[in-house]
């Protein structure tokens, strides 16, 4: 437990806890795992946060989330493995609520979608917590810690929709740290933005249950989701989850919602740097959502946990992009690698340049801002107005 | 009163006062060494009196002990250097990031060399501001301050023919006349002013620091003012003509020479590696690199005259150019040569980053918390910096109106409320950011240079022969890398913390029950 500074448990301090909880926490924690214990358990919900909507209420005050697949059972006092919610006297709250650690102005590229309204300007929060354990997080002093330990504003849902409105700002994302572990504030955020015309983009690695992920997902127009590698050997070493619950909300979200969909792999060398897993994983996305999604490469920079491991050399990124194009995929980027041609949307009919990037920047366009091949005529998929 | 120089030819038996010896210039055509020569010079022209000459040899004395100083500290950075760089250097050839064990090491000593060079500088300047101050007349300030160090004109002066041969071509004649058009006084005045803007942000010290206080001018000094050398004079001329016995002056000038050559490398390194060419590019441009270096060798060869050359060159950077993708153009005309990468060559801003503010929103950051005083030396602060790092010399009305944008700027963001100031500090950044003058004024000239039809920036970073021989590494790597890269896939890194490490259990009969 080496991320939680305040609140650090060891194994056996962790175990020794439970122990004196008494026998019916016993049963409990027979039948279900018990998440981040704080060591001064929370009496109240947090003054701006809500209840959970997707929870159930156990025998006595326990009670189990049911928004992710970690599925946590807690007990009066816990909070989630997420550290965003906590069990109030038997009833769920989110504490990641009014309170984002990073509030930015940024463009859409940097969720990143390629193929969604390219160029236009978002205002992207995000809110302290994870429910995932990254090794090479990027953003790691903010989403490996609770979210009153990093909350650097005060926005309401509808400050935030306001904000945008006011400076003309039509697109709202959900960036930077996991949304599912604040999806009740997203949620009603995005549920505002959408009523006052504003477009919902959300960057997540999509580790949700689909219930859930549909009742927000009917608020956002695109998803930006990371499949972090294709092998649920490397999810359990790297990410510290399943791979299975993301495959199946990657294909809830083609299938199930209305949502436009872009994927994102990062290349860890020496982690899932293999082409055939790649082979693989294009393979499955070609069958289950289609080989129109676009489908990002980024390139791993040393961070958090992998600070000695080399950044992913460029021509590995150029291979496992032939490797996508090979196994059908029919636009596949690049990212973190600027100035680069693959950064580009390109025609998949005469390869010529449609949207030509450097970084997250569009320098030239082609497409009449619709997404259409002068030369071909054909539009390519994507939300271009 | 009689000239110290007139004196100091009456003590060498010289025949005439005019002008250099031309024996002096001989010796130094041969040993291609200067220094001398030019001190003599301008001696002559300052006519310094013997009593200005006694005057000055306290401030000399100093300079030499600076010197000695000076070299000692060099022989200690020149060996940290030599084990640094090439450490970092080989980093930045392999393209997979650079380590902190390497490149901080190597940045330091880079910093440490230009630090001592700056503060040698410093120092010399200073002695030569009390000298032009407490010793020199205003006229004499003055022909110090405009001198101009020339070889054609000392050897002119002093009858010398070889330099005819040498300067007195048909192309200098061309450019002679070439002077009067209108782009050759642009060019001079693009140039003028970015003499003046380099000079502010690292000024160097003048003629009188340069030739005056030098070692090299001791027996000029000393002899004319009939006065013996003392030990610090002897041991300055001693470590400027031969250096110390553990560091000899042969082995500093290889050493010196050993270090530049790495960094210039490093300096290829940063720009190829932040341009992420392509297979097809980098042979590409290898070809075009290739052809220039054997422009200028056929110039060599055959006394191809100059505008042949920078009519080849000029094709050439063209043919350069139009291999790049526009990112790849931006990155090329924004480059600026560093040791150390701007993150937009090693980092680029990361999909998904948080962290990624620039320079001056983080500057705003800062200042938000601040109370008016503290507010107003802040801004005060960062017009200095601004100066320093950018701008270069002001005007007093280019310096107030800089002074109320950033007070506007900062007055704002202390009244903004912590959500605003988050959505609006990337524009407000962008309302006070500044780009570096030097390199707007580099850019004016290559524009200008294009329209003389020479080649500009591009062929000057692209067509050296360390430039090529870079490409020539990257594209074997290229090459290569693809082949051998599953080799690579053996890591026992740290793996992550997950549900099994207590901290949370998948149950999902919980859920069934």
């Amino acid at each position: 437990m080496k991320s939680l500074p305040d609140y650090e448990l060891n194994r056996r301090e962790f175990m020794d806890k439970l122990g004196r909880v008494g026998a019916g926490t016993c049963v409990a924690c027979s039948v279900g795992g018990v998440a981040v214990s704080l060591p001064a358990a929370k009496a109240s919900p947090p003054i701006h946060g809500r209840e959970v909507d997707f929870y159930e209420q156990l025998s006595g005050k326990r009670i189990q989330c049911f928004v992710c697949p970690m599925h946590c059972v807690l007990e009066d006092g816990q909070t989630c493995f997420c550290r965003t919610r906590t069990n109030y006297g038997g009833k769920l709250f989110t504490d990641a609520y009014d309170n984002p650690c990073v509030l930015r102005v940024e463009s859409v590229e940097k969720t990143p979608l390629n193929h969604f309204r390219p160029g236009s300007r978002c205002i992207m929060l995000g809110v302290g917590g994870c429910n995932l354990r990254c090794i090479y997080c990027q953003n790691w002093e903010v989403s490996q810690q609770f979210p009153e330990q990093v909350a650097k504003y005060e926005l309401t849902p509808d400050q935030a929709v306001d904000a945008a409105v006011k400076r003309g700002i039509d697109t709202i994302a959900f960036n930077f740290t996991e949304a599912v572990v604040f999806l009740e504030y997203a949620t009603d955020i995005a549920r505002l933005a959408k009523k006052k015309g504003l477009h919902v983009v959300c960057a997540t690695a999509a580790f949700i249950e689909p219930e859930p992920l549909i009742a927000f997902a009917e608020h956002v127009d695109a998803f930006a989701v990371t499949l972090k590698g294709f092998t649920e050997e490397f999810y359990h070493d790297s990410i510290g989850v399943k791979l299975a619950p993301v495959l199946t909300a990657i294909k809830t979200i083609k299938h199930r919602t209305s949502s436009w969909l872009e994927l994102i792999s990062l290349i860890v060398p020496g982690y899932n740097e293999d082409m055939n897993e790649f082979r693989r994983m294009c393979g499955w996305i070609r069958q289950n959502v289609g080989a129109e999604t676009p489908l990002h490469f980024a390139r791993f920079v040393p961070e958090y946990k992998l600070k000695d491991v080399e950044q992913t050399p460029v021509p590995v990124m150029e291979e496992a992009k032939r490797v996508a194009l090979q196994g059908g995929m029919k636009y596949v980027y690049l990212s973190n690698i600027a100035p680069h041609p693959d950064t580009n949307t390109y025609c998949p009919r005469c390869k010529r340049p449609l949207i030509e990037r450097h970084g997250f920047e569009i320098l030239r366009r082609w497409d009449n801002g619709q997404g259409r091949c002068p030369t071909c005529r054909i539009t390519l998929p994507g939300v271009w107005t | 009163m009689r000239s110290l120089v007139i004196l100091l030819v009456g003590a060498m038996g010289c025949s005439s006062a005019l002008g250099v010896p031309p024996q002096m210039v001989s010796v130094a055509k041969d040993r291609e060494d200067w220094q001398v020569v030019y001190t003599w010079d301008l001696l002559e022209k300052l006519h310094l009196s013997r009593q200005q000459a006694r005057e000055l040899l306290p401030y000399f004395e100093q300079a030499c002990a600076f010197s000695i100083d000076y070299y000692q500290k060099l022989e200690q950075v020149h060996k940290l250097a030599l084990q640094t760089y090439p450490l970092y250097r080989d980093e930045l050839q392999a393209n997979v990031g650079t380590t902190p064990a390497a490149e901080r090491p190597a940045v330091k000593t880079s910093v440490t060399l230009k630090k001592l060079h700056g503060h040698f500088d410093r120092a010399l300047s200073e002695l030569e501001r009390r000298v032009e101050r407490e010793i020199l007349t205003p006229a004499q300030w003055r022909i110090a301050r405009d001198y101009q160090p020339s070889r054609s004109r000392i050897m002119r002066e002093a009858g010398q023919t070889g330099h005819k041969a040498r300067y007195a071509t048909k192309n200098a004649g061309k450019w002679a006349q070439a002077r009067t058009d209108p782009l050759s006084r642009e060019l001079e005045s693009i140039q003028e002013e970015l003499d003046q803007v380099r000079d502010f942000q690292e000024p160097d010290c003048g003629a009188i620091g340069r030739f005056i206080l030098a070692p090299t001018a001791a027996d000029l000094l000393y002899g004319g003012t009939g006065r013996a050398k003392p030990a610090v004079v002897r041991e300055a001329i001693q470590v400027w003509r031969f250096g110390t016995g553990r560091y000899p002056v042969s082995a500093m000038r290889r050493d010196a020479e050993t270090v530049n050559d790495i960094k210039n490398e490093v300096k290829d390194w940063m720009l190829i590696n932040g341009l992420h060419l392509t297979p097809p590019q980098v042979e590409r441009l290898q070809e075009i690199g290739l052809l220039a270096l054997r422009c200028r060798h056929e110039k060599q060869a055959n006394h191809r005259p100059a505008q042949w050359l920078d009519q080849a060159l000029l094709e050439l950077e063209g043919h350069a150019r139009r291999v790049f993708q526009p990112g790849q153009l931006k990155v090329v005309d924004e480059y600026a040569t560093c040791f150390r990468g701007k993150s937009s060559l090693t980092d680029p801003v990361r999909v998904g980053q948080a962290n990624d503010e620039s320079h001056f929103e983080k500057w705003l950051e800062e200042i938000r918390p601040l109370e008016s005083e503290a507010l107003l030396m802040a801004v005060e602060d960062r017009l200095a910096v601004d100066q320093k790092r950018f701008l270069g010399p002001l005007t007093d009305r280019q310096r107030r109106e800089r002074m109320a944008l950033l007070t506007s700027i900062a007055l704002r963001v202390t009244s903004m409320s912590d959500v605003d100031f988050a959505l609006e500090k990337t524009e407000l950044a962008k309302s006070i950011a500044v780009k570096s003058r030097a390199f707007e004024l580099a850019r004016q000239r290559d524009r200008v240079y294009h329209q003389m039809n020479k080649p500009g920036r591009t062929a000057r970073l692209l067509f050296t022969p360390g430039f090529v021989r870079a490409l020539m590494i990257r594209g074997r790597q290229l090459a290569a890398i693809g082949n051998d890269r599953h080799d690579w896939r053996v890591v026992d890194g740290p793996k992550a913390e997950h549900y099994e490490d207590g901290y949370a259990l998948i149950k999902d009969e919980v859920k069934e029950k």
